[in-house]
């Protein structure tokens, strides 16, 4: 008998039993990421500046960066164009310039996880809360995002670090404060929509419980587009940290930020260019490598434009 | 549409409001004051000077006289530069960030409009994939590192321009061709990806079986219906670029609002601090409400109620 053989079935899904063969959608996803080129090139020269980053200065014997990037000068070698001494040459304080880009690297690779973490966190907590948290707290956090959105984001940042002061950390954090609000807008539109499907609707009916709609099929579901922004959020805010060192708001004065070093850079162009062209061409490839990646992330994980 | 109009309207003085209090209350929490300088003034002078700008009465009531000055059209005036008032200030910078926004909105739109269509037509080909290099190229390469490396170019090597100074059209150039560069490339890669979803569609095939020359179906059917998603960037581009012009100001040192701001967030300028925050504000509001009304009038079936 069918009905004998599907109640049980019907019955262990509803419990969460059944996950079987089911085309897993992130097998998908990583297949089809695998095929894109350019995500890969993006996601090798992602894992290189990693990899740059994490043994630029190390405890052990071998360093990538050669030379302290902040004690080391050498007054008989100043402004020197790349050599095999300093492969990115020096600056006007006989500075290594490869160490400092290499710490460099650490910082804006820094900055732009920790505040992607943050705003996955924050983004996914007010959205869910303005989406299933009813109507009062959805229209609060709609207006307040609406508010947020009418400030002038790199401006913002600055008024923020000036309030908290200028530490690695509170650069990171006045760049998350000011960038969750995406997030959540995003995954607050992510769920209105999933809460009216059918797949919702036929868990509901076999008697999940609410808590289980949410973290079993609803969230889940807004995750694709979520890693996709985050992917994008990255590069946005390694360029708020380097725009902002750049002007010199950003980290104080002896870290070697990016955008720091191009702005150190920048008064003596003039006399050497290396000294500003190599942390400039990190800053563009590192931004570069997560568009790669987000676009790559995007076109795999969207269902809709399989096969396009 | 009047109705929503007058909503929306109506929504800016709630949102203006709300930032100009969490401006204020961010600012007066900056360490320092106005006057905190490497050669500070007597105390007695201090005094006096708090006395008459009302920084010595509790921080509510400093708000509320703000405020009220505010909605009587008084922005204050500026502590750094001896009284001048801040509407002034925001007038003069004004002329320069609204010249370089525009012109850079403008060249953006024209080299992203064209080279997205350009790519969309000659899909796969050589030209599609020159046009995309160049977006990716511009969308990752932040305007700073593009004028650094325009100056390294034009100004050290060739020696066509000048940096400094914003006087004749030449020194326009490289700010706004920098400034550009991003928007320009975003639009390119909407543009091409709208036109190609619009290539596709059926009245498009039926305006080509009817016979229509294959200009007229490329301008009449394709372009102008791929210009509704265009459309929805063009605002918080137009936003982005006048708000984010300040980088742009700093290398390139013109006198315009951004460069006023990060000043007088260095000096805790306080009354132009909320001056330039509260227009960025506006401008960007305006900006995202034009975008909806145009909307309404590019796609009928869109109405606002």
């Amino acid at each position: 008998m069918a009905t004998a053989q599907t109640q049980p079935a019907l019955s262990a899904f509803a419990a969460g039993e059944v996950h079987g063969k089911q085309r897993n959608l992130w097998v998908d996803a990583a297949r089809r990421l695998s095929r894109n080129r350019l995500a890969l090139f993006g996601l090798a020269l992602v894992a290189l500046f990693i990899v740059l980053a994490a043994l630029s200065q190390t405890p052990f014997g071998i360093s990538l960066g050669r030379y302290a990037p902040y004690s080391y000068q050498n007054y008989n070698q100043i402004e020197k164009a790349p050599s095999w001494q300093h492969f990115f040459g020096t600056d006007e304080l006989g500075h290594d310039n490869w160490s400092r880009v290499l710490i460099g690297l650490r910082v804006s690779l820094g900055v732009g996880f920790a505040v992607a973490a943050i705003d996955l966190f924050i983004g996914l907590a007010v959205g869910t809360l303005a989406a299933l948290g009813g109507r009062w707290s959805d229209n609060i956090v709609m207006r307040a995002t609406d508010v947020a959105y009418a400030f002038p984001d790199l401006l913002l940042i600055i008024l923020i670090q000036a309030t908290f002061g200028g530490g690695l950390w509170q650069v990171i954090v006045a760049i998350s404060l000011v960038a969750w609000t995406g997030i959540a807008r995003l995954v607050r539109a992510q769920m209105l929509s999933l809460r009216e499907n059918d797949f919702v609707m036929a868990a509901r009916t076999l008697g999940a419980s609410q808590f289980r709609i949410v973290v079993v099929h609803i969230l889940p579901n807004t995750l694709g587009p979520v890693i996709v922004a985050l992917t994008f959020a990255i590069p946005a805010a390694i360029f708020a940290e380097a725009a902002l060192s750049f002007i010199g708001v950003g980290l104080p004065a002896p870290t070697a930020s990016l955008g720091r070093l191009v702005n150190d850079g920048y008064t003596l162009v003039n006399v050497n260019a290396a000294v500003v062209i190599f942390p400039a061409l990190a800053i563009g490839l590192l931004m570069l490598s997560f568009t790669f990646i987000g676009d790559g992330l995007r076109d795999a994980l969207d269902p809709r434009t399989r096969g396009a | 549409m009047t109705g929503y109009l007058m909503r929306r309207l109506f929504w800016l003085v709630p949102v203006l409001f709300f930032v100009a209090t969490i401006t204020f209350l961010l600012m007066h929490n900056v360490p320092g004051g106005p006057w905190s300088q490497d050669r500070p003034f007597p105390p007695q002078v201090e005094a006096n000077l708090n006395k008459k700008y009302n920084l010595d009465k509790p921080l509510l009531q400093q708000y509320v006289i703000y405020l009220t000055d505010l909605v009587h059209g008084d922005f204050g005036v500026s502590f750094a530069q001896r009284g001048r008032p801040v509407s002034a200030i925001i007038k003069s910078g004004l002329k320069k960030t609204a010249e370089l926004g525009i012109l850079s909105f403008l060249l953006a739109a024209v080299v992203g409009l064209t080279l997205g269509t350009v790519a969309a037509f000659n899909q796969n080909g050589p030209l599609d994939y020159a046009c995309v290099f160049f977006a990716t190229i511009g969308a990752s390469f932040p305007s700073f590192i593009i004028a650094m490396f325009l100056i390294l170019l034009f100004v050290v090597k060739l020696h066509w321009f000048n940096v400094i100074g914003f006087g004749s059209w030449k020194n326009s150039v490289l700010p706004v061709a920098s400034l550009a560069f991003l928007p320009a490339s975003y639009i390119s890669r909407i543009t091409r990806s709208s036109v190609l979803e619009v290539i596709r569609q059926d009245y498009v095939r039926t305006a080509r079986a009817k016979g229509l020359a294959e200009p007229i179906v490329d301008l009449r059917h394709v372009v102008r219906n791929s210009l509704i998603p265009i459309l929805t960037v063009l605002g918080p581009i137009f936003a982005a670029l006048v708000s984010g012009s300040f980088i742009i100001e700093f290398v390139f040192s013109i006198p315009g609002i951004g460069r006023e701001f990060v000043e007088s967030t260095f000096n805790r300028d306080y009354g132009v601090i909320m001056g330039t925050t509260l227009f960025y504000a506006l401008v960007i509001v305006l900006a995202n409400l034009v975008v909806d009304v145009m909307y309404a009038v590019v796609d009928p079936r869109i109405r606002y109620s």
